[in-house]
């Protein structure tokens, strides 16, 4: 089970596997992958598109890649990507990475010492795989969360007003 | 010959019911199905049903009914196999028959009050019955009853997408409502909650409002609520 200052430990692909079918119904909420808008280019990994809402009005288009080698008793990993490469490149794809300002629960960082991109939050893989410091009632429980948790953080954090817009402006065409 | 009025009386009120084929008089009003069984001799391993316009019903054997005259009933061979099943009633599990039962018949067996709404659980959606009618019963269904126009409420854990669905009252506080759905989620409150309106507003400056204020300021007016649990982070 995920705790505070020990190294993630893989789980078995078959473990991961059928954990994240058992709650990939709960996370799609009665729809198809399709209907969601979601994909799953493999067995452990999933894209999913979430949006920003400036206090402006404004709406920014992000895709979230969830990966599931260490679920469910660790927190998928969780990255924002290039919707293009469906990768992060730290020189390059700054611009698909939401600003968040002022938060107290979860920061995007473009690169974070030498892992490059890291959602810092109690929900995600990287979180635990820097060894940050974590409160005890914040601890990933696999019997108390399944991934929702950590898609629900995120989509939350991008609607509330510690969203900022990009963290770079789009390259124009 | 009857010579004592009061018995005269009760003599001149009887009415002509069948049971399995032959006549039998009783007294018009509330009979006991006990009673009914004892006049049609109906054995003990049989249950007694009514037979009526929309099919057979069977009857409670502690059960009563109101008598007018004319009434037909039968027995027949219980089932031997589960012959009662369970369904849930305002969350406590009660037994009864499979098949036809009336909505009478359940609201007594669960305790909702006459002028309360027997309404079905299934599929996530709340299905209201009128006061008379009939529910094919297979066993697990889930029955509540409520108030006419009370508000339902769905409360999503966003740790994990579980959502309940519930009826709470127009005079309830949100803070109330939030207090039974950590019950219905079967989670427990911890510091730095929040309850949000489906869709990421904040309702935690609310929380003293009843639904019925909430409505008239029309604050998050389809009632989905969600329980946001605070992160480590940043």
């Amino acid at each position: 089970m995920a705790q505070a200052g020990t190294m993630p430990v893989l789980a078995t692909p078959s473990d991961a596997i059928s954990a994240l079918e058992r709650d990939l119904p709960k996370a799609l909420r009665n729809r198809s992958l399709e209907e969601a808008g979601w994909r799953r280019p493999d067995g452990m990994t999933l894209v999913v598109p979430l949006q920003g809402r400036q206090a402006n009005g404004t709406v920014d288009e992000y895709l979230l890649k969830l990966g599931f080698a260490y679920y469910p008793e660790w927190p998928p990993s969780a990255l924002f990507v290039n919707p293009q490469t469906l990768n992060y490149d730290s020189d390059k794809d700054k611009c698909w990475l939401p600003l968040i300002d002022g938060c107290p629960e979860i920061a995007v960082h473009a690169k974070y010492q030498t892992i490059g991109q890291l959602i810092c939050c109690s929900l995600t893989l990287e979180f635990y795989a820097i060894k940050h410091d974590v409160k005890p009632e914040h601890v990933w429980i696999a019997q108390k969360h399944n991934f929702s948790a950590t898609i629900n953080q995120i989509d939350w954090v991008l609607k509330s007003p510690f969203y900022k817009g990009r963290q770079n402006a789009l390259p124009s065409r | 010959m009857i010579t004592n009025p009061e018995q005269q009386e009760k003599h001149q009120h009887t009415v002509h019911i069948k049971i399995n084929g032959m006549e039998h008089k009783t007294h018009p009003g509330e009979n006991s199905v006990e009673h009914l069984r004892q006049l049609g001799r109906v054995p003990e391993h049989e249950t007694l049903s009514q037979e009526k316009a929309e099919g057979r019903l069977d009857l409670e054997e502690k059960g009563h009914l109101e008598i007018h005259g004319g009434e037909v009933f039968v027995s027949h061979k219980r089932h031997h196999d589960h012959p009662e099943v369970e369904v849930t009633i305002n969350k406590s599990v009660h037994k009864t028959h499979r098949g036809k039962n009336s909505i009478e018949h359940l609201k007594h067996l669960g305790g909702v009050p006459k002028d309360e709404i027997l309404s079905e659980f299934k599929d996530k959606e709340f299905i209201d019955f009128g006061a008379e009618g009939h529910v094919e019963i297979h066993g697990g269904e889930i029955f509540v009853g409520h108030r006419p126009g009370e508000p339902i409420v769905e409360v999503t854990n966003l740790n994990t997408n579980e959502s309940v669905k519930f009826f709470a009252k127009w005079d309830e506080t949100l803070q109330q409502v939030w207090t039974t759905a950590y019950a219905e989620l079967k989670e427990s409150p911890k510091p730095g909650d929040e309850l949000l309106c489906d869709g990421g507003a904040s309702l935690m400056t609310y929380l003293s409002c009843t639904l019925a204020q909430l409505r008239e300021k029309k604050v998050c007016l389809h009632r989905k609520y969600q329980i946001r649990r605070a992160t480590g982070g940043a």
